[in-house]
């Protein structure tokens, strides 16, 4: 179906043919500058994917990462899994061991002092 | 897939128009001449792998794009100049002091159509869906489905927005126009 009737079609084809007649007029600079704009186009279309566009994909991806990380952390925190000490506690285990190397070390001379009784008598 | 030689062809064919359309638009030169670059790159990087015959729809779509975003951002500026009623103050709304198309140009001033002048001024009035309508089927000469394409929307409205532009601009232009 056409969109519109023969009459405002002849005029609408009219119009247009004055554009684009005019459409040629531009200025030397703007020529120009149209001319340097397309080159850039042309060039920028040369560019290879992936070289300029991998790193903010890869940037993306790392920081969803990073905060699925930091998420995985604070939820399920491996502090709450241990056995909390308090500082009592680390004080007497701290004397347990003591006491028992000065156990082993008053065995130890024992034994030595035991050894030596026989070769003096 | 286009080469870079047929984009470079591609693009060479559609420059002048494209700003000749963007200027009309806008008013503005030096804003025609960054919306036409920016099309033009963003074709480039985007679709210069897309079939060639793919390009039209889709270089006049961007420019459509465009276009209705500078005339979005300039709407709101303009209310927000109106809101501190800066549009008050002697010599009026300084959108509507913007020269018209060709008036950027005085050496060539003399040899400007004058119809073809009073029909861009005309077309620069219209509503921008008619008057991206209008410069899609009747100035670039793409059909309805592509014109479609290019503002987004369905054959039956750019049919609408298309006879309505030929009506308005009709009317206001019979003085110039016999066809």
């Amino acid at each position: 179906m056409a969109d519109l009737d023969p009459a405002d079609q002849q005029w609408a084809d009219h119009a247009a043919e004055r554009l684009r007649q005019h459409e040629h007029d531009v200025p030397n600079d703007v020529n120009q500058r149209l001319q340097a704009a397309r080159r850039a186009a042309v060039a920028a279309a040369d560019e290879k994917p992936g070289v300029t566009d991998w790193w903010p994909r890869a940037a993306g991806a790392g920081t969803a990462a990073v905060a699925l990380m930091v998420a995985a952390l604070v939820l399920y925190s491996p502090v709450d899994t241990l056995p909390r000490i308090d500082a009592a506690e680390l004080a007497a285990a701290q004397e347990a061991e003591l006491l028992e190397e000065l156990e082993f070390v008053a065995w130890m001379i024992a034994m030595e002092e035991a050894d030596a009784l026989p070769a003096q008598g | 897939m286009g080469s870079a030689a047929e984009l470079n062809q591609f693009l060479a064919s559609v420059e002048k128009r494209a700003y000749a359309m963007a200027v009309t638009s806008v008013k503005e030169r030096e804003d025609a001449l960054d919306i036409v670059q920016d099309v033009m790159l963003t074709l480039a990087r985007k679709y210069s792998r897309k079939p060639s015959s793919q390009w039209p729809p889709l270089f006049f779509r961007i420019l459509n794009n465009r276009l209705t975003d500078y005339h979005r951002s300039h709407n709101l500026r303009r209310r927000f100049f109106v809101w501190l009623n800066t549009a008050d103050e002697p010599g009026g709304d300084p959108f509507d002091q913007v020269p018209g198309p060709q008036t950027n140009n005085p050496d060539r001033r003399s040899a400007i159509d004058g119809a073809t002048d009073e029909l861009q001024r005309a077309l620069a009035q219209l509503p921008l869906r008619q008057q991206q309508a209008f410069m899609l089927r009747a100035w670039e000469g793409l059909d309805v489905k592509a014109t479609a394409q290019a503002m987004g929307c369905s054959d039956g409205s750019v049919k609408t927005h298309y006879s309505r532009a030929v009506h308005s601009l009709r009317t206001q232009l019979e003085e110039h126009y016999h066809g």
